[in-house]
């Protein structure tokens, strides 16, 4: 190869590169609008999160999340009287919230806890789900509680910041002393893949997904849930920013389902005693439904 | 061991497989297309051919197809402000980043035709451009066949790395597969098996034909 | 473009700077380790390819195909989700137990193997390139077969392959990103992982695209300069 030629285009290249990233600001319209038009609606979901999204035996690709997602396409439809276009596009802890941001996915259902900093970035609906960090280990794991962690391999969703900032805080402030290990994993069902195997001792997340992991697992009895919540996670959907027109349609769509008991129809269909799993819901919970049951 | 778990859904995953013959297809014929272009400005003269097209060249093949592909589908839509959605964005990441590499080759073929092909072409009165259109290029793709299939062979296994984003192609459904049967030594056995055979079947051809070149070059 | 706030000091600030630069440490220590592991067991299988030893060509033609025709991230899952569960039940847990960062280590194996298959190629092709007369004339002077290689063949032969090598290199450097795909946080991985706690990606993932710009140019004008010291005078011209 010549020398000489190679060095002006790397050069070149690197200015090039640099300047891809002078901003503008562009007027957007809504993305009720933009639906309304287009007929088509993207939203995100979650692949490997038990029950809110992820693959069922016959490799279909169901969940909580996706039936709430299917209400809201429902309420667009009934809005503008036409059918509506439901893409679903597959989303994981990491990049759910670049997915809203860009404008790839209008909407992202996937158990995403609603975070201040988060909201930096994109918007939130209002919380349609409560629930709190615990560990899921093997069944007579002498790890029963934060504290025994100390050393040992945590596995954790890499994207889930607000799990890892949990534990974070857990071990600055000692409760976990030595620290534990964190192993990262792409999304929650590898995690549980790793916990199985003994690639990690412990996994740390929320207690919905837990018990969820648990539920589809070979043989749910060989594992347990435990510790206290060490911090309480309200789920939101991911919207994009500064979009009222939007938010305030998912919203009002949320709240109907409260108030009509669509809402709890779905969540007995999935953590009712018929459902995927059982998991009853908390008192805060109802409370927090109740609260958000805003008068027409 | 539990090899019905590869029955039980070679459905579902070959499906992927279509997903990627696909997304490999549209990579080769963009990325041959946009690399013969490119390649045509790797051997110009002029400057202000040369260069950009060289800075275009050298900056895709410093960097990794993985991080081409995040470009695309997380932070282009931000600077266009347009999302292009998971296929579309893979496709365009594709052709980018390929295409790079068929300059390289195209670049290599059109240096193989001899200079009197040129000189010749050049004193029959044709232009610059009528001159490597019509007398070194369909010399010089004869030459590349091999390596271009040989890059083919590539691509087809760099459809894999689409699964960072979660474009549901041959090896995401095989990830999809083991996160619930939780059987990843048949799995990825399988898995590696598929690539193998298709692959090689590739190389095997790409081989044959340069035999058949050099054969017929002799 | 969409509404956007750049936020460069997030490649600096407390605590993602020292993050980012240990990625960017990571991808060079891991990509070096994988090279040392290409380079060794390249140079067996590139020499086994051109033995006169069929058992010893057929093993080496075979590696070169399985690794080859295997795309890296099929072969990276393989190591990591599959692999230790291979080795007894009792090996596997010690595994899992005592090795820290499995997924480094197992993307440095997955990527030596890998690579060692592109890099017998360039040492095939590089030995096939030494004349016979070499072997002959080395022979004459009364060296062993054993002393031919080692002071004769191989020098000549690296010689022709060390361009090939430093593509190689390069593309090894390149697929080391693969490693997030394992939970590594090397440069690429570090960029998305830093992304999900600041949302500025376009900040972390630029600057990650300018370290592999600059490795790359770096590395190339390097071994070019080594390439012409180098040079066997007259070899190169005449084969291309």
């Amino acid at each position: 190869m010549n020398m000489r030629r190679i060095g002006v285009p790397w050069v070149l290249a690197a200015f090039l590169f640099a300047f891809t990233g002078i901003s503008e600001t562009a007027c957007a319209e809504s993305v009720l609008d933009r639906i309304e038009k287009t007929g088509k609606v993207n939203i995100g979901y979650r692949e490997g999160a038990v029950p809110f999204g992820y693959m069922n035996d016959k490799g279909e690709w169901v969940g909580f999340d996706m039936d709430l997602g299917t209400e809201l396409v429902k309420a667009l439809e009934a809005k503008f009287n036409k059918k509506i276009e439901h893409t679903k596009t597959p989303m994981n802890p990491k990049n759910r919230i670049p997915l809203v941001a860009n404008g790839t996915i209008d909407a992202g259902i996937g158990a995403t806890t609603i975070t201040l900093e988060r909201e930096g970035a994109i918007d939130f609906s209002l919380p349609y789900f409560l629930t709190g960090t615990r560990l899921l280990v093997l069944k007579g794991s002498p790890i029963r509680d934060y504290r025994d962690l100390a050393g040992k391999k945590v596995g954790v969703g890499s994207g889930s910041t607000a799990n890892i900032k949990g534990l974070q805080k857990a071990v600055d402030s000692k409760m976990i002393n030595p620290p534990c290990e964190m192993v990262l994993f792409e999304d929650h069902t590898k995690g549980f893949l790793g916990l199985q195997q003994g690639k990690v001792d412990a996994y740390f997340t929320d207690e919905a997904m837990l018990a969820g992991m648990k539920a589809k697992a070979q043989k749910p009895d060989d594992f347990e849930i435990v510790g206290a919540f060490l911090t309480y996670e309200p789920y939101g959907i991911i919207l994009p920013p500064d979009d009222s027109k939007w938010r305030d349609f998912v919203n009002a769509t949320l709240i109907r389902m409260f108030k009509d008991g669509t809402f709890e129809k779905t969540y007995a269909k999935w953590f009712g005693p018929q459902g995927q799993l059982l998991l009853p819901m908390p008192e805060e919970y109802r409370v927090m439904l109740k609260v958000l049951s805003f008068p027409d | 061991m539990d090899w019905g778990v590869i029955g039980r859904n070679l459905e579902f995953m070959a499906g992927g497989l279509l997903l990627t013959f696909q997304l490999a297809g549209l990579a080769v014929a963009g990325g041959l297309i946009a690399g013969i272009v490119l390649g045509l400005c790797r051997v110009s003269s002029l400057s202000w051919i040369y260069y950009p097209a060289s800075v275009y060249v050298h900056f895709f093949r410093s960097q990794p197809l993985i991080l081409v592909i995040f470009w695309f589908y997380f932070l282009v839509p931000i600077l266009v402000g347009k999302p292009l959605g998971a296929f579309l964005s893979t496709v365009i990441a594709f052709i980018c980043f390929e295409s790079a590499y068929f300059a390289e080759i195209v670049r290599g073929g059109l240096q193989s035709v001899s200079r009197g092909q040129v000189m010749a072409a050049y004193a029959c009165g044709l232009r610059t451009l009528q001159v490597q259109l019509h007398v070194v290029l369909p010399q010089a793709l004869r030459n590349m066949i091999p390596a271009l299939t040989t890059q083919a062979v590539v691509i087809f296994q760099d459809t894999s790395l689409a699964y960072v984003i979660g474009l549901r192609e041959f090896l995401r459904r095989v990830n999809l597969v083991d996160t619930r049967e939780m059987r990843s030594v048949e799995l990825f056995l399988f898995a590696g098996l598929v690539y193998l055979i298709l692959c090689s079947a590739g190389s095997q051809l790409a081989r044959r034909l340069e035999q058949r070149r050099v054969g017929l070059a002799v | 473009m969409l509404y956007y706030d750049f936020d460069w000091s997030v490649l600096w600030r407390h605590p993602y700077g020292g993050m980012f630069l240990k990625g960017i440490w990571t991808t060079v220590h891991l990509s070096l380790s994988a090279w040392m592991i290409a380079l060794l067991l390249g140079l067996l299988v590139g020499l086994f390819r051109t033995l006169p030893i069929r058992g010893a060509r057929l093993v080496g033609g075979a590696y070169v195909e399985v690794f080859r025709n295997i795309p890296l991230l099929v072969q990276l899952f393989f190591w990591y989700f599959a692999a230790p569960s291979l080795f007894p039940r009792d090996l596997e847990l010690w595994l899992y137990g005592n090795v820290n960062d499995l997924g480094y280590w197992m993307a440095i194996i997955a990527l030596g193997t890998y690579t060692a298959a592109r890099v017998a190629e360039a040492v095939r092709s590089g030995l096939l390139a030494v004349p016979l007369g070499q072997y002959r004339a080395a022979y004459s002077t009364g060296l062993s077969g054993r002393q031919t290689y080692r002071h004769v063949v191989l020098p000549y032969a690296l010689r022709v392959a060390w361009p090939l090598l430093t593509t190689e290199f390069l593309t090894c450097f390149k697929n080391s990103a693969l490693a997030m795909t394992v939970g590594v946080l090397e440069t690429t991985g570090t960029a998305g992982y830093i992304d999900s706690f600041t949302f500025h990606g376009l900040e972390t993932t630029t600057a990650a695209s300018l370290v592999y710009l600059a490795t790359s140019g770096a590395v190339i004008l390097t071994m070019n300069r080594i390439e012409k010291r180098l040079h066997i005078p007259g070899l190169i011209r005449r084969g291309a």
